[in-house]
């Protein structure tokens, strides 16, 4: 028993949360993983977590994803001379990449969305950044390509735009 | 709250969904300049995501020195000075490493050389860039294992040696005062008919001219005339690219043999044609400057002429203005007085070859560490027919133990003088800064 109690201490406090996606779909972490939440650690701290945290705008595939991310990254905050997790930060370097770069760009601007709405800062400047780095270089019809986004603009309204800063435009 | 972002994030139905406008501004603000402004052309959420107004060109780069105490540690990112507002911000320069300075810049793209002596050519707006041979290929230039000397002065008589020249210098000097300027053919640019990116560039030592060129594959050192001549030594001052790989450069023939350009230092405008060793062959012929057909300016007479208060030139610098060799003429105590500057135009009609220049034909000469370059003035940001300078402390002010810092700009029609900036007036746009550069999107040299 007491071993136990330990353990969980070490464990960065044990007590398990469920977090509610918007389509049902229950997870459970411990308060350590999801405290990296800044909305659900408030949460913990206001102690209203006890039915589970309900989160309406956030899918269930885009949950399993933020799940993973701070599971991976629970260690971090927590365990920072720790000698075997500091040989992992490559891993974990890894595991961020591949998070990002696999992503479609739909999936990614909700990846974005949560991360804002959970306000999970390090996910928010990293999806942030692939983000930036997918813009950089490209021309607006390009940009509108890539993200599917549509061209709000009177032609008028465009070209005024364009005006204003015409040496970014000139190739 | 929850659920008001729950519906703002429902609206947006389409294959990507709407991004909040703070989320939005971070990501827009990681990017570099050019990217975020076109990034406001592309819709109406994103263009009102920037608001921020983008300060007219042109811009004044300053870069932080690699070391330093602790306030110059802190304020060690590289910045932006608008003339146009006398602010300044913060600058995401592409590829930055601390100690870069910029050494040339020529139609909108700058030369930057890093403390390891590697050379790159740099947009920095979009980030484009071209590297070239680092500087420990020129002849005579390397780390050597020489002990560095504290004093530059102390090095004056190895001026003429022609062993490694970083053998006695610390990078830093070595950096600010034994490398003059690089001057080299924009990428892709108007002028350069082959498109051939990088394709051509000059590096001047204060006691040396080494050139690259596409196909060149090495650094070679050039020949003036007069080089080497003990008697009537030549040094050059400077050098432009002219397009199509010819460069101008202006070279002081000073006898009285003193460090600084003297009272009777004679200029001679040379031409450097380099678009004939580059290219297919390779073949590589050794390139030697032959002069111009321009009379040889003697700054004093002309000056004496012009009733200039001063004939003691200390900073010469050569431009073209629709091909016509111009060359502005500074004292070192310009800072301190109005009338301390002129432009000289060549002019063969003129009994001296050269005659003080009326205007710049409505141009913005732009005289930064490197770059002497003539702008369009549009938009009324800057003046046209105006001088616009900025300088750090140089060697000669730096034994006289003055500080000569400030960003001003002088009017060549009515010969007065104003200081965007001063020293010790507040926000200190030189501070913590070697050899700030201008800068301006390509279109405004067209």
């Amino acid at each position: 028993m007491a071993a136990a109690a330990a353990e969980a201490t070490i464990d960065g406090g044990g007590k398990m949360i469920i977090l509610i996606s918007a389509d049902g779909k229950r997870f459970e972490v411990t308060e350590a993983v999801a405290s990296q939440s800044q909305l659900i650690s408030n949460m913990i701290e206001d102690d209203c977590t006890e039915n589970g945290v309900r989160l309406p705008n956030v899918d269930g595939d885009i949950l399993t994803m933020v799940v993973d991310y701070c599971n991976m990254h629970a260690g971090d905050a927590a365990a920072d001379g720790d000698t075997t997790k500091a040989s992992s930060t490559e891993e974990l370097k890894k595991f961020d990449a591949e998070l990002v770069q696999a992503l479609e760009n739909p999936v990614l601007f909700k990846l974005i969305l949560a991360a804002n709405f959970l306000n999970i800062k390090s996910l928010l400047d990293m999806t942030c950044q692939r983000v930036a780095d997918m813009m950089s270089g490209k021309t607006p019809e390009q940009m509108r390509e890539t993200f599917s986004i549509e061209n709000d603009f009177t032609p008028e309204e465009e070209a005024a735009i364009r005006q204003e800063n015409a040496w970014a435009f000139d190739d | 709250m929850a659920t008001a972002t729950a519906t703002a994030s429902r609206k947006g139905d389409h294959d990507c969904p709407e991004l909040p406008p703070d989320t939005l501004r971070l990501i827009l603000a990681s990017l570099p300049i050019k990217s975020r402004v076109r990034a406001r052309a592309v819709c109406a959420a994103w263009s009102s995501a920037v608001p921020d107004k983008i300060d007219p060109f042109p811009w004044l780069l300053r870069l932080p020195p690699a070391h330093g105490d602790a306030a110059a540690a802190a304020a060690s990112s590289p910045a932006v000075f608008f003339p146009s507002t006398g602010t300044s911000a913060g600058f995401e320069l592409p590829f930055h490493r601390p100690g870069t300075r910029c050494v040339g810049m020529h139609d909108g793209w700058i030369a930057a050389v890093d403390v390891d002596l590697g050379v790159r050519i740099l947009d920095p707006l979009s980030g484009a860039r071209v590297d070239l041979p680092p500087l420990t290929a020129c002849p005579g230039v390397g780390f050597g294992r020489g002990r560095a000397s504290r004093r530059l002065h102390e090095q004056v008589e190895y001026r003429q040696s022609p062993t490694a020249v970083t053998e006695f210098f610390p990078v830093d000097t070595f950096l600010d005062s034994v490398l003059v300027k690089i001057a080299f053919s924009a990428p892709g640019g108007a002028d350069d008919g082959d498109g051939e990116v990088g394709a051509f560039a000059v590096a001047v030592f204060w006691d040396r001219v080494v050139y690259t060129a596409a196909g060149l594959g090495e650094c070679r050192q050039l020949t003036t005339p007069n080089a080497g001549t003990r008697c009537h030594p030549e040094k050059v001052v400077d050098v432009v690219h002219a397009g199509g790989g010819r460069f101008f450069g202006l070279t002081a023939t000073d006898e009285t043999h003193v460090t600084y350009l003297a009272p009777t230092a004679l200029f001679d405008i040379q031409v450097f044609d380099l678009s004939a060793c580059g290219g297919g062959g390779g073949g590589g012929c050794p390139v030697e400057a032959s002069k111009l057909p321009v009379a040889r300016l003697r700054p004093r007479q002309a000056l004496r002429r012009q009733k200039f208060p001063s004939a003691d030139v200390f900073c010469a610098r050569l431009f073209l203005l629709d091909g016509t060799p111009h060359v502005v003429l500074r004292w070192w105590d310009v800072l301190a007085r109005a009338d301390e500057m002129a432009v000289l135009a060549s002019d063969p009609g003129d009994p001296l070859g050269w005659r003080a220049a009326g205007d710049l034909r409505g141009r913005a000469l732009l005289v930064g560490n490197g770059c002497a370059a003539p702008v369009r003035a549009p938009g009324g940001a800057i003046g046209g027919d105006r001088v616009y300078f900025a300088d750090k402390v140089s060697c000669f002010a730096r034994e006289s133990n003055r500080r000569l810092t400030g960003v001003g700009t002088f009017d060549v029609k009515s010969g007065s003088l104003e200081m965007l900036w001063k020293d010790g007036a507040g926000d200190d746009p030189l501070e913590a800064c070697r050899a700030p550069t201008w800068f301006a999107p390509p279109s405004f040299f067209r």
